[in-house]
């Protein structure tokens, strides 16, 4: 057997059968220069490696996301509709299947990637529906699919108490609930902003992945109060609705903040 | 579920992690390299019927990187200095400083032997060592033989092996 750099290369790339292998470690064990050699190599290899691991891990520019987002579908010939986040009417671009392939793509090899990758869509997505008066896809019905995709991207992968802008609205996540029937349910409080002076607490449940259908919604006018101007949480009359449709549904207390962190990286599966 | 369900922007957007790095590897330039994926990503896009399901979308992607970055970049680039920022490169832990410098005149070191390598034995060790793709993979991305991407592999591992050596320890 011909021990060059080629055969050592090989071996540090798990190309070689077991009778080669075995060949390289007997030379290696009776040649310190050899042995020398292979370690060289490995440690070259590594170095390239490791020098463009920063660049893995940095988060990706809002950017670059949204100029991909935003350009036609290919799948759609001639229909030249870029996909407009935020709006219910557009094309689209399947959330569910670009969340997997998120999870299929990073799962196991470091969540935190992944869940970087999702932080950093979101603020795509935040810059993209933070326009003024971007509140068309702000069509919540009780019992229906919810469309809004920064909401959806919220209620996937945001732990609760975090704070998040959707659809131009301030959304806090409050609390994740197991259902009585199984999977689970999250409440939500959407504040006003200057276009609608509406106030909404309500239960989202996930019904597949990166899908989640409204449950229960109480909605609150709060007229316009300059002393007040921000966030206000919703008062007691939405929490009473939403509680009793809480009591009936889901098991009692919410789910652990370490529980509820472990199903958010695990797609939602208990 | 397969790729072909998958909305193909979607599917881009999960491999900009990938793909940035692969660009930083040709460029070694942060904003040129950005530019340049996004490029890439829009120009496969565009030409997305191209694209055979069930072959590697990451190495069809890395080859339209590298041939736009050939194509459409290089030639019009203006010809940078030597100097490298030093922010750029890793921060890593040392004991003093004089440990630190070390490990950035390493990393320059090593940056420089790669810029130096031929584009296409470039171009397979950041497909491969850097990036895990398999021989064939690689080899189906760049229209070559396996034996190919392996002997243009082991050229470029070989001379950085040897570059670093250089210095001593």
């Amino acid at each position: 057997m011909n021990l060059n750099d080629d055969t050592l290369l090989a071996y540090l790339d798990g190309e070689l059968d077991e009778a080669q292998c075995a060949a390289v470690e007997t030379a290696c064990a009776a040649q310190p220069a050899l042995a020398e050699r292979l370690d060289r190599l490995a440690l070259s290899d590594e170095r390239v490696r490791r020098s463009y691991q920063a660049v893995l891990e940095e988060p990706v520019p809002p950017h670059l996301i949204a100029a991909i987002l935003s350009a036609p579908d290919p799948r759609h010939h001639g229909a030249v509709q870029p996909a407009r986040i935020g709006s219910p009417a557009s094309p689209g671009i399947r959330w569910s299947a670009w969340l997997d392939t998120l999870r299929a793509n990073w799962g196991g090899r470091g969540m935190a990637v992944m869940a970087s990758v999702a932080l950093m869509v979101l603020g795509a997505v935040m810059a993209l529906t933070l326009r003024p008066g971007a509140d068309e896809g702000w069509a919540l019905t009780a019992g229906e699919p919810l469309q809004d995709r920064s909401l959806l991207v919220a209620l996937e992968t945001a732990p609760s108490g975090r704070e998040v802008e959707a659809a131009g609205r301030r959304v806090q996540l409050l609390a994740s609930f197991e259902r009585t029937q199984g999977g689970f349910c999250r409440e939500f409080n959407a504040s006003e902003n200057g276009a609608d002076p509406a106030d909404h607490l309500g239960v989202a449940c996930r019904t597949g992945p990166g899908q989640w259908t409204l449950e229960v919604m109480a909605t609150e006018n709060r007229p316009a109060d300059p002393q007040q101007a921000g966030y206000r949480t919703a008062s007691e009359r939405q929490f009473e609705i939403v509680d009793a449709w809480r009591l009936a549904h889901t098991r009692g207390q919410p789910v652990e903040p370490a529980q509820e962190r472990a199903l958010i990286e695990r797609g939602w599966h208990p | 579920m397969t790729l072909t369900d998958t909305d193909p922007r979607a599917a881009l957007v999960s491999l900009l992690p990938r793909l940035r790095r692969f660009a930083h590897g040709l460029t070694h330039d942060g904003p040129l390299a950005d530019d340049l994926v996004q490029t890439a990503c829009l120009k496969a896009l565009e030409r997305w019927h191209q694209w055979e399901p069930g072959t590697s979308l990451a190495g069809w992607m890395f080859r339209i990187v590298q041939t736009t970055w050939l194509d459409d970049y290089r030639a019009n680039r203006r010809h940078k200095t030597e100097t490298l920022d030093d922010d750029s490169l890793p921060e890593l832990p040392g004991e003093d400083g004089r440990r630190v410098l070390e490990v950035r005149s390493e990393a320059r070191q090593l940056r420089r032997l790669i810029e130096q390598l031929p584009d296409e034995q470039r171009a397979v060790l950041l497909m491969v060592t850097v990036d895990g793709l398999s021989y064939k993979d690689a080899a189906q991305a760049l229209g070559v033989p396996v034996g190919t991407v392996m002997s243009r592999l082991s050229r470029a591992r070989i001379r950085l092996a040897d570059g670093l050596g250089e210095r001593g320890h």
